[in-house]
């Protein structure tokens, strides 16, 4: 006997890049939309949560510091959504491990990734957390 | 990807617009923290964008610019207008290369040396908030890994005192990476004496980089030393005394659970495995000092070096240690068990690349689950997101049953606001799923590790081959058969536990781990099966030979060709395929292709062809061996057919020329004298067909006289599981395959007709011919007012079999008969049972 | 003299620098089976190291120094 229903339907999936860097933004979506990946860019720690309110994402691509609102304060008002806490979120800083990853998780990241982040390290991560087989 | 430089020329151009502007007006203002911030996240920005391409030098010089920016923004050091012209004339440099980059493509030759120049400049500022011009360091050392593997090869007795230091004594553990360049003795540097000022050095190691020169070579002043250290100095304080060092060197702050690590020989005890299980549940229930009791007890009676020992000491240490760590302590216990834990997996990577980056992430979520949370919403707002990862996790390990367990857990933990349901799912379908699914995920993506794509970072990635003894995955074959059928006792258990004990909540806990396990051991099967898989190329690999013999000695002309030889099939099936190809090939050869005069006198070519094809058709693999000789003659054959009294005439007169064809598998055809009769088509070929029976695959011929002939093989490409139906007799078990099964019935012995000395009842109006198992076997006869009926399909039509009762469908392996069991017949093999009886599975067909 | 060469036996006394490290280690290229005698050393410079870990020379006697004890002498 065998179960089979969690079987992920084949949609594309969506994620939500948020980088104050318009190269770096242009440099994920490359990246993702060639793997079949949906991508919605914001630029700032608030337009990123207005953009999370407003449609639903299966993965969050994070930075650090950013203008506005940092993505620490936006990760954290995600997580106190009930609605949106659930979604998975990869940070992405330029800072060595140490505190800012420990920084990370406490905000509410699930994988701290240090730029720049390789092509096919980038794909790997953000398909597993949203459930794409390799 | 030149889009994207585009992007980058643009961008950069604007972001060291806005430094320049921030900067001005800093220096009119020195305390504008708006100012600062800006500059600060235009510079940052510049590196993190920067750090996309290979514009090394680029990149460093914004990174010098941007710590001594965030020396400013501490207050360390002051704005001053010394400060402000050096940033300004770093941003011209950087303006100037941006603008080379667009033209050129790339830096300017001179970028190295103005790069270390300016780094230098704003290093010495940072130092002493005065531009003292330094000299330049000729090369930055490549960014080293801080955390890393060699932690694990400190001393056991030095990682422990850091981790106490750590516990106890609330230090911070710093790991010191020191890789100085070749030439820095030149530069008046001696690593030697910083260490010596280390305070707090736990432990240094030393060791030399790269290959060992040959004596003759070695030359003193060509530094290959490389450290590592741990130190419990405060970070700041050990950055001071590596300033001058600073872009050889790397520090930074060990969490305390990277320290406590168990190393020692691998290997298990009875006594350390009884520990692990006893004491799993021990942490949890807070039975700390008897942990601790039981752990000291068992240290003392085993071997020290084991790294079961090792584990028990960590054990204690973190028992002893103040603060609650119930996670490392499950890991250890686990890891006296011989359990390897996550953070010690990484020397395995290169054989199961991949799981690296499901165990690195899993363990991210468990460690994110054990943060402590000081309000309610957080802790959800965690549970929540790390249930949700886990969970599709599972499912990009195509694992759905675990992801479904961890939805639920995670329901459960945000509904009692606590983690530990979903930490316990976690443990329950993460130790196994990672390990035994790892093989999914082609890519080893190590998690934060910040280096370029490098050549030699590929070489572990490739992939190893590993020659492993036929006998060791034979075993392993059949161990996991063995679990196949182990795990067929769970539908039970959970039927009783409601049926017997009443709970239903634990029979459905059970059927959702035994779904877990299911679909595990199918895996597993999976797995197993390919790793036997062998090319046809095996066979195929003697015919070339053969027909290069037998043309030269009959002299024909005859061309083979060989198409498909990569699929694949289980080594027992190409084993298997071999005595029968040569067979099917060597008649192809001897009778089929005419001699070229023949040929040319029917206006074929000279030579003749034989084509062997192997393809894989569904979870069939089927191989066509064809030649364009002379053909069956039909007519023939069923002349013979019909003369030898195997077909009536009636009968010959219906059949199609494939049928027709095919006659030449009956025995009765097959024989010498008649094969000579018919241009030796045949020959032993009912010999062929019942290997490839026996295997569970079918052959069949098709033929047109002067054109061709073509034999194709068809056998499963592995010896699956085979689902049988146990049936009782006479006190055994025996199993009969589920689809040689028509249906099972119960008739009234009074509905037994005696046909002479044989017997058969009615079934729909069908006379079925009866037997008794009893009597096949020759064991004691019984009869019954009621007995129970197999019907099974044969060749020759339905046979009922009586047997004594039936039982339940099972799962099964079949293993050949070994031993003293080979030439039994009636049997097809034999099959171990969970509880350990062995199951004869009946071989019907030679049965009847 | 931090470095006192004799046939097939080396003193290092003192702090030892770089600029032993050249004529050590053409002492250690020229003797069969050459002995370093550690115990008046009181520094070694990194070159200095790196040199005796190449020839891995017999060490007849131990640094006394506290730094060179604990973290130098268990390599050689």
């Amino acid at each position: 006997m065998t179960l089979q229903s969690a079987e992920p339907a084949a949609v594309a999936r969506r994620v939500l890049v948020v980088d104050d860097a318009r190269t770096v933004r242009l440099y994920y979506r490359g990246i993702l939309e060639k793997a079949g990946i949906d991508v919605t860019e914001a630029e700032n720690g608030l337009e990123g949560l207005e953009k999370a309110e407003a449609a639903s994402f299966d993965l969050l691509l994070v930075d650090i510091n950013m203008p506005k609102m940092d993505g620490y304060a936006m990760l954290r008002a995600i997580r106190a959504d009930p609605t949106m806490r659930g979604t998975p979120a990869i940070m992405i800083s330029t800072e060595a491990e140490g505190r800012d990853a420990q920084r990370a998780y406490e905000a509410g990241a699930n994988v701290y990734l240090v730029k720049p982040v390789r092509p096919e390290q980038l794909r790997a991560f953000a398909e597993l957390l949203m459930g794409v087989p390799a | 990807m030149s889009a994207l430089l585009d992007q980058f020329i643009e961008e950069a151009s604007d972001l060291l617009e806005a430094a320049g502007a921030a900067l001005l007006v800093l220096e009119r203002n020195p305390s504008d923290e708006r100012a600062i911030n800006d500059l600060f996240r235009s510079v940052h920005t510049l590196k993190g964008t920067s750090a996309l391409f290979e514009f090394p030098e680029l990149t460093k010089l914004v990174h010098a610019g941007e710590d001594l920016l965030d020396c400013v923004r501490e207050g360390s050091v002051p704005v001053s207008g010394e400060l402000v012209d050096l940033q300004l004339e770093v941003l011209d440099v950087l303006r100037g290369w941006v603008d080379y980059v667009r033209a050129q493509g790339g830096l300017p030759n001179d970028a190295a040396s103005s790069s270390r120049e300016l780094i230098a400049r704003l290093g010495a500022m940072k130092i002493t908030g005065r531009p003292t011009e330094l000299p330049a360091s000729p090369q930055a050392g490549v960014a080293p890994e801080v955390i890393g593997d060699w932690i694990e090869t400190v001393s056991e007795r030095e990682r422990m005192t850091a981790f106490r230091a750590a516990l106890d004594d609330g230090l911070t553990v710093a790991a010191i990476v020191y890789k100085p360049d070749t030439d820095c003795y030149f530069r008046g540097e001696d690593p030697l004496l910083t260490w010596r000022g280390v305070p707090d050095l736990l432990a240094l190691l030393i060791g030399t980089v790269g290959p060992e020169p040959a004596l003759i070579d070695f030359d003193p002043y060509v530094c290959r030393l490389q450290f590592h250290a741990l130190s419990t100095a405060p970070k700041a304080e050990l950055e001071h005394l590596f300033r001058y060092v600073s872009d050889q060197v790397r520090i930074a702050e060990i969490p305390p659970e990277r320290l406590a690590v168990p190393v020692g020989v691998d290997g298990t005890d009875p006594q350390s495995a009884a520990f692990a299980d006893e004491c799993a549940a021990w942490v949890g229930a807070g039975r700390l000092p008897e942990l601790r009791e039981r752990a000291l007890t068992l240290l003392a009676s085993i071997d020290s070096t084991r790294r079961s020992a090792s584990a028990l000491r960590w054990l204690i240490a973190v028992i002893e240690s103040a603060g609650d760590h119930a996670d490392w302590l499950r890991e250890l216990v686990g890891a006296v068990g011989g359990n390897t834990p996550a953070a010690f997996e990484e020397a395995d990577v290169a054989v199961v690349p991949g799981s690296e980056l499901v165990d690195r992430v899993v363990e991210e979520q468990r460690r994110i689950l054990a943060l402590p949370a000081d309000d309610t919403v957080v802790l959800a707002g965690r549970i929540a997101s790390v249930g949700k990862s886990l969970a599709n996790i599972a499912a990009a390990q195509q694992a759905f049953a675990a992801a479904r367990i961890l939805e639920g857990a995670t329901a459960a933990a945000l509904q009692s606001n606590d983690a530990r349901p979903l930490l316990d799912a976690l443990h329950a379908c993460f130790d196994i799923v990672s390990r035994l699914a790892g093989g999914a995920a082609a890519e080893d993506v190590p998690v934060s590790r910040a280096q370029p794509i490098s050549a030699d970072g590929h070489d572990l990635r490739q992939t190893r081959m590993l020659k492993v003894d036929q006998a060791k995955v034979d075993r392993l074959m059949s161990l996991i058969g063995e679990l196949v059928v182990a795990k067929n006792a769970l539908p039970f258990l959970a039927r009783r536990a409601e049926a017997v004990y009443g709970s239903r909540e634990m029979s459905r806990e059970i059927g959702q781990r035994y779904s877990v396990i299911d679909r595990l051991a199918q895996e597993m099967q999976e797995a197993i099966m390919e790793v036997r898989l062998l090319p046809v190329s095996e066979v195929f690999a003697r015919f070339p030979r053969l027909i290069r013999d037998i043309s030269r000695k009959l002299d024909k002309q005859i061309e083979l060709v060989l198409e498909g030889e990569e699929t694949q099939a289980d080594k027992n099936i190409i084993e298997l395929l071999g005595d029968p190809l040569i067979h099917i090939v060597r008649n192809a050869a001897d009778h089929g292709i005419e001699s070229p005069q023949a040929r040319i006198a029917k206006g074929k070519p000279a030579h003749g062809t034989i084509r062997l094809r192997a393809m894989q058709e569904g979870d069939l693999v089927v191989i066509e061996v064809s030649d364009d000789g002379r053909g069956v003659d039909t007519k023939r054959v069923l002349a013979k057919a019909v003369e030898r009294g195997l077909i009536n005439p009636e009968d010959a007169e219906r059949m199609t020329a494939a049928e027709a064809a095919n006659l030449i598998f009956h025995p009765g055809l097959s024989t010498a004298d008649v094969v000579s009769d018919l241009s030796g088509r045949g020959v032993g070929m009912d010999v062929v067909q019942t290997s490839i029976r026996d295997a569970g695959g079918s052959v069949s011929v098709s033929s047109q006289l002067d054109v061709g002939t073509k034999v194709r093989l068809a056998l499963p490409l592995s010896m699956a599981v085979v689902r049988v139906m146990t049936i009782e007799t006479a006190g055994a078990l025996y199993g009969v395959p589920i689809d040689m099964i028509a249906e099972t019935v119960r008739i009234d012995s009074s509905a037994i007709r005696e046909i002479k000395q044989a017997e058969a009842f009615l079934l729909r109006d069908t006379i079925v011919p009866l037997v008794r198992l009893r009597k096949l076997l020759r064991l004691p006869s019984r009869y019954e007012e009621r007995e129970a009926v197999l019907v099974l399909r044969t060749a020759a039509g339905l046979v009922g079999m009586i047997v004594d009762r039936f039982d339940e469908h099972m799962d099964i392996i079949l293993k050949p008969l070994e031993g003293i069991l080979v030439g039994l017949k009636g049997f097809s093999g034999t099959a171990l049972l969970g509880d350990g009886r062995v199951l004869m599975v009946l071989d019907v067909r030679e049965l009847l | 003299m931090p470095l006192e060469l004799r046939d097939d036996e080396a003193s290092l006394v003192g702090s030892c620098t770089a600029d032993e490290a050249l004529e050590f280690s053409d002492w250690l290229a020229n003797s069969a089976q050459p002995k370093v005698d550690l115990a008046a050393c009181t520094h070694l410079h990194a070159a200095l190291l790196q040199t005796l870990l190449a020839y891995k020379p017999a060490i007849t006697a131990r640094p006394a120094d506290p730094f060179l004890a604990r973290w130098i002498s268990p390599l050689l």
